[in-house]
């Protein structure tokens, strides 16, 4: 089975939409959805608070992802950061 | 909990909620919408107390109603109650928390991106190994202090008092040299633990809770990530395997830590195999001391085996690719207190683990000298040894390195002194030594954290491959017609 969650359809949907895995570093960023087929990769994500709606930033991309969220600092791999999927855009949290 | 009921009220979960909050009779000692908040996450744990605490109809009720919000659902309901549970916090924070941030990037965070760019986060990976291990564990601590507990201590004090005392007391020499003889439970089994392995550990201890205290592991857990996922691990393996370099008794104890089976296994397998402990270290480094070429081929053909045989078991020990996730906390100063207790706190829980097993090893040494079985092993042993181009005393080396290594280093830095060995076979026992199985310590944690299947098929893997990798290096070195 797949999952695919939106967190808030009716946000309104300017900036483009892509996985962590692919920003730029330095960019700040809001989660919109999560997308993986694997229940425990999106129970770990849920675990860091990173749901639709949080503003992120990229803060590193090699040899981790290492985001910034709010006062905390993550470290992914790649297959994590694919499945966060986030919206070029400066609003939110 | 989370909800704001006006915001909330009529939606198909909070209707679920109430509902299953009315049919709760049992006492949880905490509020029936907590409850009916996990028993809609299937929550293992309270699912099961539900069902014993609640009468058989209303628990099939509750069911009913878990399967029918589920339904109406197309996400699951943990996601859904994070989410929710998301909003009320932000709705918080917003009216209450300020925050402004300073204009330039503070300090720490600036080392922090040091220790995490490959660039400069290698390099001073490696500083910190040689000032921390190899200066610290392996100069004070393996060096001066186990000189001193070793020498001034037992040997000096308390072994003659032991052995003068169980002369008056045990009239049988057999029985004597249980507890004073050569490999005695209080002259080797004890003195061994308390004056070769504490300062080691206690000085690793103490270096690896002041890297802990920093917060610099979570870091190098980020920086080594992508080359652990190619042996089948993630970058949270770090801290069994950085452990490892100091014992790989504890080390192995500490891959309890890792999330799944496979991870365990792995880690468990090339601590058993290719990651020498710091007491191995020290003999090897003494041995191949004056010999740089020789030290060279040694940690080359080690790193190698490590990465090769990773991959491999990565391959083919069943279980899904690991994911890494983890939280990079601050960077801070340690804490004398904090450290000082963590080690206190770690060094006694090791001891009391560990003491035993010391004990049973020097049982067994006294059995196996006793009853004749000590010779035949050597003359089975001497065959591999043969195999990989070494000479026959060499065998006597390796079954003694087993129970003690010292002993097993200090038969080879005789026969290095008497010339014995050439440079090249200097190389292929060190390879031999490191990959063979650890000491008994290990073997018996191994079997207990892994299982008697598990842990023998191990041992048995790395005493075939050991011999193999020795008999290959040897084979190479001719070849290539390299004389070390």
């Amino acid at each position: 089975m797949k999952f695919r969650f939106r967190g808030n359809p009716d946000k309104n949907t300017r900036g483009n939409i892509m996985p962590l895995a692919k920003l730029k570093i330095g960019q700040k960023v809001v989660v919109t959805r999560l997308n993986t087929k694997d229940r425990h990769r999106l129970q770990k994500i849920m675990a860091m608070g990173i749901l639709p709606g949080k503003t992120i930033t990229l803060l590193q991309k090699f040899p981790s992802y290492v985001f910034q969220a709010g006062h905390s600092q993550f470290a992914v791999d790649r297959e994590l950061a694919e499945a966060i999927i986030v919206q070029d855009s400066e609003q939110g949290i | 909990m989370y909800g704001t009921k006006d915001k909330t009220a009529g939606d198909f979960l909070e209707i679920s909620l109430e509902k299953i909050e009315t049919l709760l009779k049992g006492g949880y000692n905490i509020s029936k919408r907590a409850v009916a908040l996990l028993l809609l996450q299937e929550d293992d744990e309270l699912t099961s107390l539900a069902v014993t605490a609640e009468h058989p109809a209303i628990s099939a009720e509750i069911a009913e109603i878990v399967i029918q919000t589920k339904a109406h659902y197309q996400e699951p309901l943990t996601y859904l109650i994070a989410l929710r549970r998301q909003e009320e916090v932000n709705r918080i924070v917003k009216g209450t928390v300020e925050y402004r941030p300073g204009p330039k990037l503070p300090l720490r965070e600036q080392l922090s991106r040091i220790m995490t760019n490959p660039v400069t986060g290698t390099p001073l990976l490696l500083l910190i190994l040689y000032f921390g291990l190899y200066k610290f564990v392996g100069g004070f601590g393996a060096g001066t202090l186990v000189n001193f507990i070793e020498i001034d201590i037992f040997e000096k004090i308390i072994n003659p008092f032991v052995e003068r005392t169980f002369a008056l007391l045990i009239p049988w020499p057999v029985f004597r040299d249980l507890f004073a003889g050569d490999y005695g439970i209080i002259t080797l089994g004890i003195r061994y633990a308390v004056a070769l392995i504490l300062p080691i550990v206690t000085t690793f201890f103490l270096v690896f809770a002041v890297i802990e205290d920093t917060g610099y592991l979570p870091r190098l857990a980020l920086l080594i990530d992508r080359i652990f996922k190619k042996i089948g691990l993630t970058g949270r393996a770090v801290i069994p395997i950085v452990l490892g370099l100091g014992c790989g008794t504890m080390a192995t104890m500490v891959t309890r830590t890792l999330p799944t089976k496979r991870e365990r296994v792995i880690a468990t397998l090339l601590l058993a195999l290719a990651v020498p402990c710091s007491a191995q270290m020290g003999v090897i480094l003494g041995l191949l001391a004056g010999n740089p070429k020789a030290l060279f081929v040694w940690a080359v053909v080690v790193i190698t085996i490590f990465v090769l045989v990773g991959y491999f078991a990565s391959m083919i020990i069943p279980g899904d690719e690991p994911s890494f996730y983890m939280e990079i906390p601050p960077l801070r100063l340690p804490n004398l207190k904090n450290i000082s207790a963590k080690t206190y706190a770690r060094v006694r829980w090791y001891f009391i683990e560990i003491l035993p097993m010391f004990i049973l090893a020097s049982i067994l040494i006294w059995f196996g000298q006793l009853s004749g079985l000590f010779r035949l092993l050597t003359g089975v042993l001497e065959h591999p040894v043969r195999w990989i181009g070494l000479p026959d005393q060499t065998a006597v080396s390796f079954l003694f390195g087993f129970f003690r290594r010292d002993y097993g280093a200090a038969g080879l830095y005789d026969l290095k002194k008497t010339g014995l060995l050439s440079g090249n076979q200097l190389v292929v026992a060190c390879v031999t030594l490191t990959l063979f199985l650890p000491c008994v310590a290990q073997f018996m944690m191994n079997v207990k954290e892994r299982g008697w299947k598990t842990g023998l098929a191990i041992s048995i893997f790395v005493l075939l491959f050991s011999f193999s990798a020795g008999y290959f290096v040897s084979q190479v070195l001719n070849l290539l017609g390299v004389y070390l």
